[in-house]
Formats: C-alpha cells, structure tokens, sequence
C-alpha cells in the first residue's frame, strides 16, 4: 500500500504516518497480518530520520493497531472484525469525537451536514473494503 | 597504431556524447537537467531553452575534444586515447553546471513550488525482495572456466617467461616468470569482477525504491520492478561482457603471445562487448521507462480530475546536481538525478564507506596500473 506524506503540513510526519496506517486499516487495504516495512526501509523510502518512522509505530503499537513479531517485523494486529478494543481506548476516542464535533457546532455547522458526512465517511470505509476483499479473492 | 587509438578514442567519446545527449529524453521531465520543478513547469520556455543549450553544449565540447585529439594525435599519440574522453565529460560536466543555473534562477525568482502541494510517498507494505537473475552471471562463471580449461591445458607448454601486460597496439610490454600467479592472474580478476557485479545485482534487489508523488500508486510499482530488473541483468550483462573480453586477451597471451593483430582484435573485442553492453541496458531501460510512464499517463486520465502532488523540492540535498548528500536521509543508495540507476548518499555512514572503499579501489588500480610496468 502506497502512503503518502506532506512534508510542508503542520501535522508532525509522524502523525501523519500513524493516520495514513490506521486509514488503511479502515479502508481493507491492509488486514491483520499484513507485514508492514520495516522502520529503515519505510525511512529510506520516504528519505526522512527513521526516528520519525520509529515514533509513528510506537503510536499504532501503543494503541493496538500493530504488534511486533519476532520474526515478521511490525504486523497489522487489528481490523474491522477485531475484538472490541479496551475500555480505556474507547474512552480516549469519545472524548477526541466529542472535541471534533464540538469545533463544528462552534464553527455553526448544521447538525444533519455533520450526521450526512459522518455516513458518507462510513460508507466509504465499507465499500472500500468490499473491493479491497473483491480484488484479493481475484488475485 | 596512432590511427587505432584516435578511432577508438573517438568511438568511446561518440558512445559518450549520444548517452549525455539523450539523457533529458530519458529522466523524468520534472527533473529537468537534474532541477526538481513542480510538473506544471516542466514544460517552461526556460527549461526548453536550457535543454537545448545543454545539447549543443554537450555537442560542442565533443566537437572540440575530438578536433583536440586528431590535432594533437602526433605530438602525443598515448595520451589521446585516455585524455580524450575526460577532456569530454570534463567539458560536458561544465555545460552542465551552467545551462542548469538558468532553471534554478527561474524556479527561484518565480516562487515555482509556492502553493504547489508536495509530497512524499513509500509503500508501507513492499514486497519480499527477490534473488537476482543469476543467468548472465552464470554464463560469465562458464566462460571463466572454460578459459582456466585451456590455461590449464596449455600451461605445460608455455615458456618459462610470459607476457603479462600489453600496450594499446598490442605490443608486449611487461614480462613476468612463469607462476600460477602470472599466468592465472587475469583469472583471479576475472572471478572478483564477477563476484563484485553478482553483490551489485543482490543490492538492487534489496535497495528501497522511491517513488515520486507525480506518478500514478499503481504505475510506481510496475516501474521499480522494471527498474530494479534491468539494472540486475545490466549489471550481469556487463559482468559477462568482461569475462569474454578477459577471455579474449588471457587466451590470445597464451596461444599468440607475439602476435600484435590478435591482441589489438582482442582489445577491440574488449571495448566493443563492454560499449556495446552499456548502450543495450541504457536502450531498454529507457524504452522501459516510457512504457511505464505512458501507462501512468493514461491511468491517471481515466480518473476524474485529480492532479497529483508534486515531489518536495531536494535541490538543496544535490550538490551541482550531481552529488547527494542528505544526513537525515538513511538510505545509502537514492535514484540518480540526471542518469540512469542510483548514486550513494554521501550523508549517511554506509554511503561515506562506500565511496571511501571505491575511491581506494580506483586509486589501487591507477597505480598498479602506472607503477607495476615501470618497475619491471
């Protein structure tokens, strides 16, 4: 899976790592057990400090989405039909939602526009995974 | 003689001259004479006029350096074979550095990259890199073999003194006592140069691609496998060239020592197989690089609208354009700018031991090349 970063944004390269990971989780292009590169090889791709790389997966590591395998390197650990995650994460999610939606009812956002976005952002993660399953059966 | 060098002079430097006057043709038009510019320049009226300034740079220094050389072919026939094709890349190296400072200017006074989206791209999830072909590399071990075969089988009657370096006529100019040194030598060679282009072919294998924002994610893949595999069988394809070429010459010194028309066929055996292979790999690459991008063309036409992002701005990491260095950068070896394959990054460790272990060995080989003849 390709990954794209913004070298110029003001989301630290590391973050904006971990998000393009968990996007991919989201989306079906990456399904547990998927072998991700390793931090030097990620690093030399991008042509950035592997420190960076490093921290990035400490971030999807912590939270869950990755685990460390003794031979493999760093593997997916999670996806859509995952066992519930911990009490404490869900937590921490709730409260990150609530500051977003909080921003757009600040911002005067009609309530029903964020209910429709929220759906199409859904539908879109489902869809892609059905293609992303449609196309590995194919291969 | 003299007539064989100044032909054979200017054939290199003509080989030369065709590969630099192709080379803008060749890399990516974001990267016009090694300048990284946002894809909606590429197509800048100053980036075509540095082109063409470049070319008929590129074209006048070859015209110089050969007049040079058929001028001074007299007075210093020896030199002109080997100074001949650095006075080219010497001069070529400069119209370089000069016809591309216009582009920089430009790009610079014109803020090109502001409010251009940049990016950059991996795939964090690459596939288990492969062994390399090892076909061209085992057709060089057969034919070393073959060539220690008739070493071996000739030995017993070579006299107790044999040539072992010739000039570029073809004449015998050292001699060494007959050993399993002076005769199998060339072999030893023979067998590191293979051994060294194999670990070559392994590290194209298991070096990271980039990939550049600008392309299409599903063309970027096909066009580093592509990459990848005609620069191993390259590097086996020339491996092969020298072992026959070697071949060549260490059989013609045993069989026909003193015959100067078979060493100076051998020669230009060597030069052609080694020339004609560089041209082949440059070739293909290049007709390989245009499938790919014509591919990448149309995918991205048949999305909606989507303009992709353009690679970030790395002219500050490219000295001259030329020279990468870069000490946040881990890779050891990074696509060249303006060329085919890869260069090392003289800002990462492994990138500094590897230039410092080449330099050694060219200086090595310079000197046993001037002092060995001398001294015997």
């Amino acid at each position: 899976m390709q990954i794209e970063i913004d070298p110029l944004s003001d989301v630290p390269l590391y973050q904006q790592l971990r998000d393009r990971i968990v996007e991919g989780i989201a989306s079906g292009t990456l399904v547990e057990g998927d072998v991700l590169a390793s931090v030097r090889q990620l690093a030399s791709q991008f042509g950035i400090n592997p420190a960076t790389v490093a921290k990035g997966y400490d971030l999807l590591r912590g939270e869950g989405f990755v685990r460390t395998h003794r031979k493999a390197g760093s593997v997916v650990a999670r996806g859509p039909h995952s066992a519930p995650w911990s009490e404490a994460a869900e937590a921490g999610w709730t409260a990150r939602l609530n500051t977003l939606l909080a921003e757009a009812v600040a911002q005067g956002m009609p309530g029903d526009l964020v209910l429709t976005l929220t759906a199409t952002a859904l539908t879109r993660f489902r869809d892609a995974q059905h293609a992303a399953a449609q196309s590995k059966k194919e291969s | 003689m003299t007539v064989f060098a100044i032909v054979f002079g200017l054939a290199v430097t003509a080989l030369i001259a065709a590969l630099l006057l192709a080379m803008p043709a060749i890399v990516r038009p974001s990267l016009p004479l090694g300048v990284s510019v946002p894809q909606s320049r590429a197509g800048e009226p100053v980036v075509r006029t540095a082109i063409r300034r470049y070319r008929w740079g590129v074209a006048a220094a070859w015209a110089v350096s050969s007049i040079g050389s058929v001028a001074l072919a007299q007075a210093l026939p020896s030199l002109v074979l080997a100074v001949m094709p650095l006075v080219f890349l010497v001069l070529s190296a400069i119209v370089y550095v000069v016809t591309r400072r216009t582009i920089l200017a430009a790009k610079r006074d014109g803020n090109w990259y502001e409010g251009v989206p940049t990016r950059l791209v991996a795939d964090a999830t690459p596939p288990k890199p492969g062994h390399p072909p090892l076909g061209w590399t085992l057709a060089a071990v057969l034919v070393l073999t073959a060539t220690i075969g008739v070493g071996v089988a000739v030995y017993p009657s070579l006299p107790s003194t044999v040539a072992t370096h010739w000039n570029a006529a073809g004449h015998v100019n050292a001699t060494a006592p007959k050993s399993i040194w002076s005769v199998f030598g060339v072999q030893v060679i023979t067998l590191l140069v293979v051994l060294a282009f194999y670990g070559l072919s392994w590290l194209t294998t298991v070096t990271p691609m980039r990939a550049v924002a600008s392309d299409a994610p599903e063309q970027a893949g096909s066009r580093a496998d592509a990459q990848r595999h005609l620069a191993s069988t390259g590097l086996g394809i020339v491996a092969f060239a020298i072992s026959v070429a070697l071949g060549c010459t260490s059989v013609v010194g045993w069989l026909a020592p003193g015959s100067t028309a078979w060493m100076t066929a051998a020669l230009v055996i060597t030069m052609v197989l080694v020339l004609g292979a560089v041209a082949a790999i440059v070739v293909r690459y290049a007709r390989a690089m245009a499938v790919a991008s014509t591919r990448a063309e149309v995918s991205v036409d048949a999305r909606p609208p989507h303009v992709r992002a353009d690679a970030p701005d790395d002219d500050r990491y490219w000295k001259l354009g030329a020279v990468y260095i870069n000490r946040n950068d881990p890779a050891t070896f990074v696509p060249k700018r303006f060329g085919v394959g890869w260069t090392i990054n003289l800002g990462s460790p492994g990138g500094i031991v590897f230039a410092v272990v080449t330099l050694l060995i060219v200086a090595g080989a310079i000197v046993t090349a001037i002092v060995v003849p001398v001294t015997r």
